[in-house]
This record gives structure tokens, sequence and C-alpha cells, in this order.
């Protein structure tokens, strides 16, 4: 058994390990619930260290959208480290998203989930954020734990 | 378990609220169909959707309802927030009246409202609407 002066390192360690962890499978998540059209927006999810606004910035280049089947698994997510247990921000970076995520509504797109070729629910990201993502933080951060019992 | 009786708890009390503000305003839930008004009229609308409703534990599925209510309600651009705050401050009252509840309505339903993100405003590109967005977690249980 460890001394109780070692508990403390090795607490931090599990749970920066656990928000690691959580990052990146709500953003998988986000990427599997989310819309996928063109795959443009599902790539620019970003994980980002301590609490910064992520920048909506990028517009889609493409002018011919074609729409492309789904894959099977979403494209990966990067993690970088985040020191001092920060924890993490996750964000689209497109500069559509508020339309992307159904926030405001529009004649053209998605019109705000009502749109017969959709490809993900109406209003998907509330519901993933107020009735999803809660279970998946406690699911995570039991399995992390669980590994170091 | 009766979705249409959960759904219910957390769509009343906001069409109640919003019906009893001066002037009214009509209220439209999910599949039901409406004409956007014109410039200088009143709507809201209403969306709840189901998130996850069992939670696994040995001996099977336990039901765990949780669901997500936005409430989008829509004034005239260019004349300021305060209606569209007088709008959603007795929808939130209401929601949050909800966790006070002692009891199990004649449904059978019981629900709880908890994070409430917003009311986010929005001036509205594309449409004379200027509109306040309030999003909500929500769990409920049904006998």
């Amino acid at each position: 058994m460890k001394p109780i002066t070692e508990l403390v390192p090795d607490f931090r360690e599990i749970l920066q390990e656990s928000l690691e962890l959580i990052a990146e499978t709500v953003t998988d998540e986000l990427k599997k619930e989310g819309p996928y059209y063109t795959g443009f927006f599902e790539s620019l999810w970003v994980v980002q260290p301590g609490r910064k606004a992520v920048k909506a910035n990028i517009s889609d280049p493409s002018t011919n959208k074609r729409r492309i089947a789904r894959p099977s698994n979403p494209s990966p997510t990067f993690v970088p480290e985040s020191p001092n247990l920060a924890g993490y921000t996750i964000g689209n970076r497109a500069n559509y998203r508020l339309y992307a995520m159904d926030v405001l509504p529009t004649p053209t797109g998605r019109q705000q989930g009502n749109a017969p070729n959709k490809t993900a629910p109406k209003n998907w990201y509330d519901t993933y954020r107020n009735a999803k993502m809660g279970r998946t933080i406690q699911r995570e951060l039991t399995n992390v734990f669980r590994r170091y019992s | 378990m009766s979705f249409q009786a959960v759904r219910a708890v957390f769509e009343v009390p906001v069409i109640n609220a919003l019906k009893a503000l001066t002037p009214t305003v009509p209220a439209y839930v999910d599949n039901q169909a409406f004409t956007v008004p014109d410039a200088g009229e009143e709507y809201a609308t209403i969306n709840f959707q189901f998130g996850e409703t069992t939670a696994r534990v040995l001996t099977g599925n336990n039901e765990d309802l949780r669901g997500s209510l936005v409430v989008e309600c829509f004034t005239s651009k260019n004349s300021g927030p305060a209606r569209a705050q007088e709008m959603i401050t007795p929808v939130m009252k209401a929601l949050n009246d909800l966790n006070s509840c002692d009891g199990y309505e004649a449904t059978g339903a019981v629900g709880w409202v908890g994070d409430m993100t917003g009311p986010a405003f929005f001036a509205l590109a594309d449409t004379p609407f200027y509109m306040v967005r309030l999003s909500v977690a929500v769990s409920a249980r049904y006998t």
C-alpha cells in the first residue's frame, strides 16, 4: 500500500487523464451526433486547453457541396496537454456553426433542423449537451478511476 | 412510461406563461404547422427532445428520462431587447417552479429542470424578428 503522501500526486494524475479522455470522448460524440454533409463541419471540432473561447473564423471553401456518406468512425481528435488541471474548451471553428447547431434560424441549409435532407436531428447540439453529455462525463470518469483502484 | 405526459409537464407551463402576457404570445410545439407571422407580430416555438431515457444497472435498464427543452420567442427587430426579456422571464420562472412541485400530476408524470443556457438574444439576419432563446436540461419520472 502506498503512503498517504503519494495520494495527491496520484489523484492529480488520474484527474488529468480523466479530463483528456472526457475531452476526446465528448468531441467524438459531438462529431457523431452533429451534421455531416461534406465532412467539413465535422473536421472543425477542436479541443483547446484552458477556458479560451474557440474562434468561429473558418468558412467552407468548397463551391460544389456534394453530400458524402458519413464514415463509421469520426475524424481523429487531437487533445493537447493542459497542465495544472486547467481543463479544456471544446468548440467548432466553422463560421456558420450557430446555423449548423440549430441555434439560429435560416431559410437555407439545415433550416434549423427542418430541412428534409438534414443529417442530424433538430436541436441535436442542445439535446446532446442537455441530455447526454452528463452521462458520458460520468462514465469516462468512473472508467479511469476503476483502472487505478 | 408516457412520453406525451412527460412532454406536457414542460410544455404546458411555457404555453401558459406566454398566454398570460399582454399581448398574448402564441406558442407552437413540435409537429404543429404554423405560418410565420408578419413583421411586428410575436410568436414562440417550443422544441422538446428526449436524450437518454434509461440507465443501465446490474439487473437491467432503469427508466431515467432526460431531455432538452428549447424555447424561442420572436418579437420585432430594431425595437430594443425589453419585450424579448418580458417574454422569456415568465417562461424561466414557470420552468423553475417545476422544481418546487410536491408530487405527481394527475397524468402520472413529474419533471425537474436542470441547467438553463441563456437567455441568448439575436437580431436575425434573414427575418424581421429579434429572437430570445432558452435551452434547458430536463429530467422526468412517470408512475
